[in-house]
């Protein structure tokens, strides 16, 4: 082995390695164990979403929408759909609005699973991750039984929803959600939140000041972790969220261990949301009146802002009056979020740039796209 | 004062016009750019900087800003600015919202738009010794040569 | 019989007892992990997945072996060995039964010849991380180096108050000495305060989790063996289990009273039947015995322990090493030192 005079060693992580939650490449400058530079390289994932959408009709584009960031599919399609509704003019019966958000917060409950499995799996403990998967294929047994998909569903149309509740449904969802929060969440803050060595390495380490988070366009968890008070459920209203009474989530201290806490108690908040929605929902048509073929008006184009998961998923659509879209691009949160783990992980040791990663929850098919 | 109205008693040749669907549009010439977006976030305080890309006019190429105030309900701004197709060329905006660093870089992937004053301007998603041109712009070719496609039975 | 040929026979003997427990410790853990994590664990091979070990063994021995290009060759291949070496050594001066028969050689530097032996697995990490060339590997033995190295002390030191009180570095007599006051005799009443320590400093020389800081997967892929695979990765897992055996069972021996326990002989004195319990391979039958039940007792708990906690950090775990239990275990020593001679009780 070649002798250098280099103080710092350079070294490659990804893309196949066990933390970096799918395809991505980081390139990290470490001082020892410090971590003095890491730049993230991305696109092992880049599946040409907005080359293909172009080539779609608006309904085909929907199935691709499951495919960009596929841990959180519906709230995807829904921030697809709400870009073609607006442009369109489109009104969508009360009842699939309710059931909309129902699965779109049982799709985050599920998220935010999956990503506390995960996280605890960068932090070294191997029980969570199982645990959070169990209490996840109960929901992807809901959604597999209300759409057929287990992970992407194509579940979403443009005014309202392919098709309503199977019989029992609701109940299955109830009982679900008792499970949860009874039993399932004690559990994981009695096996993880409340550890020392889980507190020893989150608390203080990555800490994002929300003036920085606001400037990098930081969204979702992330920037609540940081102490802003900012949900576009709440701020930048769609949907049905107006009609039920729940909380947006925030911490103060803006490390890993706040971006932790945000996401258990909003799942705390999801759990609230579902149960309000299944108790008010009326009966009606799960679909609207929709033309046989789309087309909004010429040069009309809009920017939806969604919250989905992760943050604030962006959907700009441009018509030139065809049933395709002229232009469709996709801004992803974990896209955006990336652009962060360098400021945040410099001068922590290297096994923090793990945690700090595992903190903004990406998924690099959504970053990709 | 109505958000049109500010920017046009502060930017006369900026075109400002109210989109059905509540977003104030505006475009802006080229050379006026990097004013404007100083302007918009230091004077009217929009902070943050939800997304950056671009769009093929076929004519032209136009680079989109969508801009928000962290305020409930606040006002959309699109900031456009086109910029002509064959040298394409604007300044970039990453000192004034560090965030749209990767939108831009994405921008200048997909577009071929070059953003002067970028700290890093590299491809993002593509790869980096990608020579095939930039494809999100209407007139891309694919170039690499057609892979047969394998179909089971005919071998 | 001559000594050499004594010597290959009870290094054999010890060779198998490592490989057989390994074997088992392997199905073992993973049926511990699937317990914790609400799974079964393997199920496929045999009932309740008892070959699977045999069949992962059988698939590491066919496996191509890999040497990378760029690798430090002799370095390489000598790791392995080396590491399994170590762990198999140490079952030299372990105690399973009574007297001189029980033990494959008691030494009367016992102590002292366990923390040497334990020493070349240190050298057995280097050599493979370096051997490697892989930085993932380089670091990962770097901080199995810094890791192990500290906390040897940590350990040797905690030790150090259970020799003070047993007067003696043979393993035989410290057992022995236990038993002379009963249940109550343990050191592990005696010396709690050393044997927190030893736990703790023993989890962090094998290198489990919560200290897996070496082979840590979110990190170091797999640290010091990524490179490994086959044979040689087969033989660095023998020696994890190897070790993790050896101070389970070290600290049965120095803490539990090793393989004393109530036998049907303790029954002599009342029903003068059971006196017979005491004569023949029988006594050599319950002492293998229990010390085989206290030592999985160390290992299911090391298991727990693994499957419960996340990984600490570098820094905090050298912390640990030198700034919290090197200090704590000095204390120890000097108070079991004052104890011992003020109360007569303790010192007996």
């Amino acid at each position: 082995m070649a002798l250098t005079q280099e103080r710092e060693i350079t070294v490659n992580m990804g893309p196949q390695h066990p933390s970096t939650h799918g395809v991505l490449r980081m390139i990290v400058k470490l001082d020892g164990e410090t971590v003095v530079e890491a730049k993230p390289d991305i696109g092992y994932l880049h599946r040409c979403f907005e080359k293909l959408a172009e080539q779609k009709t608006y309904p085909q584009v929907i199935t691709f929408t499951d495919r960009t960031d596929y841990l959180s599919a519906m709230t995807n399609e829904w921030a697809f759909v709400l870009g073609i509704e607006k442009l369109l003019g489109i009104e969508v019966p009360e009842r699939a609005e309710y059931i909309r958000v129902i699965v779109a917060e049982l799709q985050r409950i599920a998220s935010h699973l999956i990503w506390f499995g995960t996280f605890s799996l960068d932090l070294g403990a191997a029980t969570p991750f199982i645990y959070a998967f169990r209490e996840r294929e109960v929901i992807y047994d809901l959604f597999e039984s209300i759409s057929g998909g287990r992970l992407l569903y194509n579940y979403f149309r443009i005014g309202g929803l392919r098709n309503d509740f199977p019989p029992g449904w609701k109940e299955k969802v109830l009982e679900f959600l008792e499970y949860l929060e009874k039993k399932a969440l004690p559990e994981y803050h009695k096996l993880f939140t409340g550890n020392r060595i889980v507190e020893v390495r989150t608390q203080g380490v990555g800490v994002l000041k929300p003036e920085v988070a606001i400037a990098y366009g930081a969204s979702g968890p992330v920037l609540r972790g940081s102490g802003v008070d900012w949900d576009l459920r709440r701020d930048v209203p769609y949907g049905y969220y107006h009609k039920f009474d729940w909380q947006v989530i925030t911490e103060k201290a803006g490390d890993v261990f706040a971006r932790y806490l945000v996401r258990m108690r909003e799942v705390e908040q999801s759990i609230k949301i579902v149960r309000q929605a299944l108790q008010g929902m009326p009966d009606g048509e799960f679909l609207g009146k929709v033309p046989k073929v789309l087309k909004p008006p010429k040069d009309s184009e809009f920017y939806v802002r969604h919250e989905g998961s992760r943050g604030e998923v962006g959907v700009y659509l441009i018509s030139d009056g065809t049933p395709n879209p002229y232009r469709c691009h996709w801004r992803s949160p974990a896209f955006v979020h990336l652009q962060l783990v360098e400021p945040m992980a410099i001068g922590w040791k290297i096994a923090d740039l793990v945690a700090i990663l595992g903190s903004i929850d990406i998924v690099l098919g959504e970053v990709d796209r | 004062m109505a958000l049109a109205e500010q920017i046009t008693a502060e930017f006369p040749s900026a075109q400002v016009t109210e989109s059905s669907y509540g977003e104030t549009l505006v475009k802006v010439a080229p050379e006026d750019y990097k004013k404007f977006c100083r302007y918009v976030k230091e004077g009217l305080g929009f902070s943050y900087p939800s997304d950056l890309t671009g769009t093929d006019r076929t004519d032209c190429l136009e680079v989109v800003l969508h801009l928000f105030k962290m305020e409930p309900n606040g006002p959309r701004l699109t900031v456009k600015v086109q910029v002509d197709r064959q040298n394409p060329k604007v300044e970039s905006v990453t000192d004034l919202w560090p965030g749209v660093d990767w939108h831009e870089r994405e921008t200048m992937d997909m577009f071929g738009i070059d953003f002067e004053g970028h700290p890093d301007l590299r491809r993002i998603l593509l790869p980096e010794n990608w020579q095939g041109g930039h494809p999100l712009l209407k007139d891309f070719e694919d170039k690499r040569p057609e892979r047969p496609r394998l179909v089971r039975g005919d071998r | 019989m001559s000594p050499i040929v004594a010597s290959i026979i009870k290094g054999t003997v010890a060779l198998l007892w490592v490989v057989l427990n390994a074997l088992f410790l392997v199905w073992f853990e993973r049926k511990v992990a699937a317990w914790i994590q609400n799974r079964m664990g393997p199920m496929r091979v045999g009932r309740w997945g008892w070959a699977q070990t045999i069949a992962d063994g059988i698939k590491c021995l066919m496996k191509e072996d890999i040497i990378p290009l760029a690798a430090d060759k002799p370095l390489f291949v000598i790791a392995p060995m080396v590491s399994v070496a170590s762990a198999v050594l140490i079952w030299i001066v372990i105690p399973f039964g009574p007297g001189k028969s029980g033990v494959f050689s008691d030494l009367p530097i016992g102590i002292i010849f366990i923390a040497a032996v334990t020493s070349l697995s240190v050298v057995a990490v280097f050599m493979s991380g370096w051997g490697s060339n892989n930085k993932y590997a380089l670091f990962g033995a770097m901080r199995g180096a810094a890791q192990m190295i500290s906390y040897e002390v940590a350990l040797v030191m905690s030790i150090l108050g259970v020799v003070m009180l047993a007067g003696s570095l043979s393993l035989q007599d410290i057992i022995t000495r236990q038993t002379e006051a009963g249940i109550l005799g343990w050191y592990l009443f005696r010396q709690p305060i050393a044997f927190i320590i030893y736990v703790i400093a023993a989890l962090a020389e094998l290198n489990r989790a919560p200290f897996d800081l070496m082979e840590a997967e979110s990190e170091l892929v797999s640290g010091y063996h990524t490179e490994y695979s086959g044979l040689r990765w087969l033989l660095f897992m023998l020696a994890e289990y190897g070790h993790m055996l050896a101070w389970s069972a070290i600290a049965a021996s120095l803490f539990m009273g090793g393989w004393t326990g109530p036998g049907l002989g303790a029954l002599a004195g009342r029903i003068p039947a059971f006196d017979l319990f005491n004569y023949g391979i029988w006594p050599y039958l319950t002492g293998f015995f229990w010390f085989a039940f206290k030592t999985y007792l160390f290992i299911f708990l090391a298991m727990w322990l693994r499957w419960t906690l996340p990984r600490v950090r570098i820094d905090q775990l050298m912390d640990l090493g030198w700034k919290f239990l090197l200090p704590v275990s000095l204390v120890n020593i000097a108070a079991t030192a004052v104890l011992a001679n003020v109360w007569g009780w303790y010192a007996k």
